[in-house]
């Protein structure tokens, strides 16, 4: 058997929450509890996680807000460090998110070249591609305008558009894929499989079942930093969504907060 | 808080079996936070040179974008902040604070002195912002952070250039002639724009540990402006004062603005100033650097 594409181990990560606990005039008034007496808390976002997925698997990861989904991404993209464990990878994950390193005062064509420069394409290979990438982004028309001048749809096209030009071998997207009309998902679905196809390996942070559906060949269920379903779509989903509705059922019980 | 937070102690996930030494097992497989030779490294940094060139020229191009005078800013700028200063300390102090039988005015001496100082200046503030103001980015992509640095630098050098024909311009007027050591101003000018790298490189890391770092920053530029002999020569102050005039002289930022002076007052250039200009340079790029390299993986922590 070949080797696995990524291997998380046991890993935790911590982060420091600077937080303002001086007195308050507020706080003497009504004589509320103070914060505690630190100047910085620390959360555990991820916690002990472990779990091993091998070449063409495509991985949703879903859960619910703040329950840690895309610290664990950023910390296997080697972008964040962990406090504890070693994460491992065949080679660096890509995380789709140039659009960080995008300028929009700037043109669609100048920001392929700085989106995928930023991603390590060399200027040579970039000239080569940019017609393709704003083609797939389906902007080729808009090419010479300003960024701030599109649509954020078309902004998220041309993203992914970039993104997976240096067809990474591990690609992350996180909530990305609910952007664009149908003839944009379908194209990016293809290329989606494409990667998987060519021995790669995706992760994918959605809140929309079904396009995890679609896309997931198996389903990491992240509740408060901690792995709680591991499966096919069809184990894992149905446990989440009864999860989630015995959560709400509660909160709405006695408490009308 | 509800109770929906409380984690299910009863999850019938299980740990995967990993083994004790998974790149032994697994020999594809490599750390993910594992930080790449110094070879690779700077090889890395090399293949993102478009990025460091595009994404200052921008930036720039947006600066002044909302004003009227527009780009004109970059020129105004050093021009207004000579007039400043030559309004209180010539017409105001009008005392001498340059040798009497100078071949130069006092105008053509300060000017000399400010521009260069704002080039230094300008980059180590950039470069305390650096970490915090890219944070986003520093989250979604993986590049050498030392891109960061080396953008921020090779933009404000762009900036200067603007600046440097203005202070050209202004010692020009104040009748100086100009001389084939004018060109010198571009080995300086590049000599001391490493030195600012490595001031850069210095300043980000510490304020991404010590964010009281960015509020300490502008007095000690203050104080260092004061001390750099860009008001007045240091000469004419510490004739009876060697250990003072010493220390006053080995600043790097005084070095290089003897090294601007001479080659535009007075068309020479000393050896002296080179050594001691090139000396600050090599030894604080070098520690610069590996101190903003030690902390690489950090940054994501932004």
């Amino acid at each position: 058997m070949s080797d696995p594409t990524v291997v998380v181990h046991d890993v935790s990560v911590t982060y420091r929450i600077h937080a303002d606990s001086r007195p308050t005039l507020r706080r003497l008034l009504v004589g509320g509890r103070p914060s505690e007496g630190r100047r910085h808390r620390d959360v555990e976002a991820v916690k002990n996680v472990s779990f091993i997925v091998h070449p063409g698997e495509s991985v949703g990861i879903i859960g619910r807000n703040g329950s840690g989904k895309s610290t664990l991404l950023r910390a296997m993209a080697g972008l964040l460090p962990a406090t504890s464990g070693q994460i491992w990878a065949q080679s660096v994950p890509v995380l789709l998110g140039v659009q960080a390193a995008l300028n929009s005062e700037l043109s669609a064509r100048r920001n392929v070249l700085l989106g995928g420069t930023a991603l390590g394409m060399t200027k040579t290979e970039v000239d080569g591609r940019v017609d393709d990438i704003l083609e797939f982004a389906g902007v080729e028309q808009f090419q010479d305008l300003p960024l701030r001048a599109f649509s954020s749809g078309m902004k998220a096209r041309l993203q992914f558009a970039i993104s997976t030009a240096v067809r990474p071998q591990i690609l992350m997207i996180d909530e990305a894929l609910a952007v664009g009309d149908e003839e944009f998902k379908e194209k990016s679905g293809e290329r989606i499989r494409e990667i998987m196809g060519s021995a790669g390996t995706l992760f994918l942070v959605a809140h929309a079942m079904p396009t995890i559906e679609e896309l997931c060949s198996r389903v990491i269920w992240i509740d408060d930093g901690r792995i709680r379903g591991d499966g096919s779509p069809d184990e894992v989903i149905p446990a989440y969504r009864s999860a989630w509705r015995a959560a709400r059922k509660r909160r709405e019980g006695p408490e009308s907060d | 808080m509800s109770g929906a937070s409380s984690a299910d102690p009863t999850s019938t996930v299980s740990a995967p079996e990993i083994p004790a030494d998974v790149e032994a097992t697994w020999p594809s497989l490599r750390p993910v936070n594992a930080q790449p030779g110094l070879r690779l490294y700077l090889e890395e940094m090399w293949a993102r040179r478009s990025f460091m060139v595009v994404v200052p020229a921008g930036d720039l191009k947006a600066r002044h974008q909302d004003t009227m005078l527009g780009q004109l800013w970059h020129m105004f700028n050093p021009l207004l902040l000579t007039a400043v200063y030559f309004l209180i300390f010539d017409v105001i102090v009008n005392r001498s604070l340059i040798n009497e039988d100078a071949t130069y005015g006092y105008l053509a001496f300060l000017v000399a002195g400010i521009i260069p100082y704002q080039y230094t200046q300008k980059t180590v503030m950039q470069g305390a912002r650096l970490i915090i103001s890219n944070r986003s980015l520093i989250q979604s992509v993986r590049f050498p952070r030392a891109v960061l640095p080396v953008s921020a630098v090779i933009g404000e050098l762009m900036a200067h250039g603007t600046a440097l024909f203005v202070m050209l311009a202004v010692i020009l007027a104040t009748g100086v002639r100009p001389s084939i050591a004018w060109l010198l101003v571009i080995p300086i000018t590049f000599f001391q724009s490493i030195f600012n790298l490595g001031l850069s490189f210095l300043a980000s890391r510490l304020t991404f540990h010590f964010r009281d770092f960015q509020n300490i920053l502008p007095f000690a530029l203050r104080l260092w402006f004061y001390i750099s002999g860009i008001l007045f020569e240091i000469e004419q102050f510490t004739q009876d004062h060697p250990t003072r005039r010493l220390l006053l002289e080995a600043n790097p930022i005084n070095a290089f603005i003897r090294l601007i002076r001479d080659a535009t007052l007075e068309g020479r250039t000393e050896l002296s100033a080179w050594i001691l200009a090139l000396g600050w340079t090599g030894g604080l790029l070098v520690a610069g650097f590996f101190y903003f390299r030690a902390a690489e993986t950090e940054y994501g922590r932004v």
